[in-house]
């Protein structure tokens, strides 16, 4: 036999509270899915990041030189290199964080790419045209 | 006791609540997470560096067999063999093309045919504003490489007589090629990566897969539209913000999108820009108030070769003559920053979304 006491009652309403407050929370801020910045050079995977974790992150090349990638706050973007790239395209493109968005290297044939679940909203792309 | 029992219904009913509430909570967040992997499907991007630029391609089929990627881009890769005039490659027709001009015919593929005839037609309906035999300009500007410099004005008058697509003579029936003054040089550079693109989007097709998206250096082919029946969304690149910043949105299915653009290729040279877009009538980049000029239509070799046509005839003529074409719709940006639409672009397709841009009355 199962008897109730207050303190019971004070768990149970905390439990509900819980899961109401979970409910409530996908409505206040709509899931929009994880997204990743996805790195490749020709044409080869190196590494996919998780934009939700802030991080620094080299990219290797031949003649100790490198491409460093900074993600913070949702977006990732070229933070240092001492690579041959002489437009520095890749440099200007600045941060990036939605998906269909891209930071292009040509010189040095590396791409990072952002992945993710496209929201409904007006700004959002599947790919751009340039 | 009576009360007892009371209570003991109670709690009941709290944990049946609370029973139903978590399954209702864990369902929820378990479906949510199959829709993305299964139903929906997650799309697969491979990208690859070719045609001197960067080729993407997304498959938004589940696909078991990802070899579909390898073979877009060997296919691409021997297009580009046989096309181009950058690489040191002894594959490429067109090479030997220029080669032997004002001497012998050179045998060709049939890819290398089509785009050659393509190559004219397009300059034929741009009264030579397009032409393919542009390559001696091309290769004074430099432009794209370290060595961009403006020439001088009696080195571009001297090529200039080159430059003329109508003594690039085709043979159907043998396929042979022969350009017919010494010194004439073929570029396919307009319209080689739109024929690339018509041939993913080919082998996409024939292995079966429905939705997908094409992007070579950012020429866009959709193939279908996207799995929840939508349109894909493209955005268009602001030209004069930095790039992934995009003005417009333009909905699409099974079109291609190409944008021509003096924001894409440039130098700068005693404070003055020299964009890639160059008009074969003058030698030097085309100075007409357009900004870019983005073509739709159902074949991307098309959308190619008419972005830089209609970019060189300017916004009243190019208009024009997108009109009288078939299938074909155009989006210009002028550098005062107004849009102008032809007229069969769906305004429901079309979202300006940086307001410094008006959008012009349909004409």
């Amino acid at each position: 036999m199962i008897v109730l006491k207050k303190g019971d009652f004070f768990i149970i309403l905390l439990l509900m509270l819980a899961g109401l407050a979970w409910l409530v929370r996908d409505y206040i801020f709509p899931d929009t899915g994880e997204k990743f910045a996805v790195i490749e050079v020709d044409g080869k995977f190196v590494e996919t990041l998780p934009l939700n974790v802030d991080t620094r992150y080299k990219i290797d090349f031949p003649q100790e030189k490198y491409i460093e990638l900074t993600v913070e706050n949702g977006e990732i973007w070229i933070s240092e290199e001492t690579v041959d790239c002489p437009e520095k395209i890749c440099v200007r493109t600045g941060k990036v964080s939605k998906p269909g968005e891209s930071i292009v290297c040509l010189p040095n044939k590396t791409v990072i790419y952002i992945e993710g679940d496209t929201d409904s909203s007006e700004q959002n792309v599947d790919d751009i045209s340039y | 006791m009576k009360q007892r029992l009371k209570q003991k219904n109670i709690a009941l009913g709290i944990f049946l609540i609370l029973l139903i509430i978590i399954s209702a909570i864990t369902a929820c967040s378990v479906t949510r997470q199959e829709e993305g992997k299964t139903q929906e499907g997650k799309p697969v991007t491979k990208t690859n560096f070719l045609m001197g630029t960067l080729a993407k391609v997304t498959i938004y089929d589940q696909i078991d067999d990802e070899t579909v990627f390898t073979r877009i881009f060997d296919r691409i890769r021997e297009i580009e063999d046989r096309m181009t005039i950058n690489k040191d490659t002894d594959k490429s027709e067109i090479i030997k093309l220029n080669n032997a001009a004002g001497n012998d015919y050179v045998e060709l593929s049939p890819d290398t045919f089509f785009v050659l005839q393509k190559g004219k037609y397009y300059g034929g309906i741009s009264q030579g504003k397009f032409d393919i035999t542009i390559g001696p300009i091309v290769k004074l500007w430099n432009i794209d490489t370290e060595k961009a410099a403006v020439p001088s004005q009696d080195l571009i008058s001297e090529k200039l007589p080159l430059i003329d697509y109508h003594r690039l003579e085709l043979e159907e029936g043998t396929r042979k090629a022969k350009l017919a003054t010494e010194g004439m040089m073929v570029d396919l550079g307009a319209i080689a990566k739109g024929y690339a693109a018509d041939e993913a989007a080919r082998i996409l097709i024939e292995a079966g897969i429905k939705h997908a998206i094409v992007n070579l250096g950012g020429n866009i082919l959709t193939v279908g539209n996207k799995p929840d029946g939508t349109l894909f969304r493209i955005g268009l690149q602001d030209p004069y913000r930095p790039r992934n910043e995009n003005m417009a949105v333009v909905q699409l299915q099974n079109q291609s999108l190409v944008s021509s653009g003096t924001y894409e290729k440039f130098f700068e040279a005693d404070g003055k820009r020299y964009h890639h877009i160059i008009d074969p009538k003058t030698g030097y980049p085309a100075e007409n108030g357009l900004v870019s000029v983005s073509i739709i239509t159902t074949n991307s070799i098309d959308a190619d070769a008419l972005s830089t046509s209609i970019f060189l005839l300017g916004l009243e003529e190019g208009m024009n003559l997108v009109e009288e074409l078939e299938d074909v719709e155009a989006i210009f940006v002028t550098n005062d920053k107004k849009v102008y639409l032809s007229s069969g672009i769906d305004r429901d397709n079309f979202t300006l979304i940086n307001e410094d841009y008006q959008l012009q009355d349909e004409r």
